[in-house]
């Protein structure tokens, strides 16, 4: 007998878990972006 | 039933279990891998002793992909996450299918894992949920990723217009490597602290990647990049191999398996056409859809599908770095899904 309630939320939880896990690493990845492009402005700034 | 299923899902969340101890772990281990990168200290033994205090105390096999793989394409373009995340819908979907078609869940949700097309992944996935038919969906997968070039353009051009195949996208930005040897140890912490049973998969991809990205280590990365990568790849070969005797493989869930895999290798690159024609919506600097189809892993033979594709519509449109960035957040997705199944359905 198939629990198709159990097989559903699986369904969902593997579809949110994965966007959840890439939406993070995502963003953490423009913040590190977006420091790292602003500590090579800075440095340039400093050498000017 | 609800209620158990997500509370099952908390206790497995391992950031709810992580303590000051673990913190301070990891800033021994940082210091250890700043020593042997900055420093130059003994990096031979920093290095994989600081990649190991970090994933250890992380509250909880395939590091040849890892060595082999270039994260940078992904870095410089981080949205392309969204569309290897969406690459990643058909496996469920089939699960549900293969449940309908008579199997169980376990051995359904083993054969939705062929569509995440990364060998190691459907074989260490099938192998814990269905030992039974690891030979049969091993040998499907590996099939499929083979006939990408075969298997993804008619996908490709149903869902995408000749306008839309022509979109030349622009240059992303070069990627430090600071920011290359960071990578492989964030992604394994917030993977592994949001679903600690991909851990195996992760851990092994990244510190590959680590070795790779360090720059430090030469040795180990060519080892682990040659010799190791050949000597799974025998193992992994013959025993699949072994498994797959007359009685167990000449039956009739043989031939549904292999009808399923290939509908989900067609469904998986349908979603990530179709994620990145959702993103377009939004994007001021638009994503050429071909690209989508290449979230599916399968590395780097979906990238170059889609950069083939993109020069048929256009010759001077060269989509291979770009395609490159989906395709390797594939292979990050889909140990994810892996990690979600196996943590539910063990």
């Amino acid at each position: 007998m198939i629990d198709w309630d159990f097989a559903y939320k699986i369904f969902f939880i593997s579809i949110c878990g994965t966007f959840l896990s890439m939406g993070i690493l995502t963003l953490i990845i423009l913040i590190i972006d977006i420091i790292f492009t602003y500590y090579k402005y800075y440095k340039e700034y400093l050498k000017e | 039933m609800e209620k158990e299923l997500f509370q099952l899902m908390f206790q497995e969340v391992g950031v709810f279990h992580l303590t000051l101890g673990h913190v301070l772990m990891w800033l021994i281990a940082t210091s250890l891998i700043y020593l042997g990168i900055n420093k130059k200290y003994e990096p031979y033994l920093m290095l994989p002793i600081g990649f190991g205090i970090i994933v250890v105390n992380l509250p909880l096999v395939f590091m040849g992909i890892g060595a082999m793989t270039d994260f940078g394409p992904l870095l410089s373009n981080p949205i392309t996450f969204i569309i290897g995340a969406a690459a990643q819908i058909g496996i469920p979907v089939i699960m549900l299918v293969g449940l309908l078609l008579g199997f169980d869940l376990k051995e359904s949700t083993s054969i939705g894992i062929i569509g995440c097309a990364d060998g190691p992944i459907i074989i260490y996935t099938a192998s814990k949920l269905a030992p039974h038919l690891l030979g049969v969906i091993g040998l499907a997968g590996y099939s499929y990723m083979a006939l990408v070039p075969i298997i993804q353009p008619p996908v490709m051009k149903l869902l995408t217009t000749k306008k839309e195949r022509k979109i030349l996208m622009k240059q992303t930005w070069s990627v430090s490597k600071t920011e290359r040897a960071l990578f492989p140890l964030i992604a394994s912490i917030v993977i592994i602290l949001i679903v600690p049973k991909s851990a195996p998969i992760v851990i092994m991809l990244m510190v590959g990647n680590f070795f790779r990205e360090s720059k430090v280590v030469d040795k180990l990365h060519s080892v682990v990049e040659g010799e190791l990568l050949h000597i799974c790849t025998i193992f992994l070969g013959v025993c699949i191999g072994a498994t797959m005797n007359a009685t167990v493989f000449l039956t009739k869930e043989t031939l549904l398996i292999f009808f399923l895999g290939l509908v989900n290798f067609a469904l998986c690159s349908a979603f990530g056409i179709l994620m990145v024609k959702l993103l377009n919506l939004f994007l001021k600097d638009k994503i050429n859809p071909l690209i989508g189809s290449a979230g599916v892993s399968a590395v780097p033979m979906a990238a170059r599908t889609s950069h083939i594709l993109g020069r048929q519509a256009d010759p001077d449109n060269w989509l291979l770095m770009h395609a490159m960035g989906p395709n390797v957040a594939g292979v990050v997705a889909s140990s994810v899904i892996a990690g979600i199944f196996l943590s539910l359905l063990l």
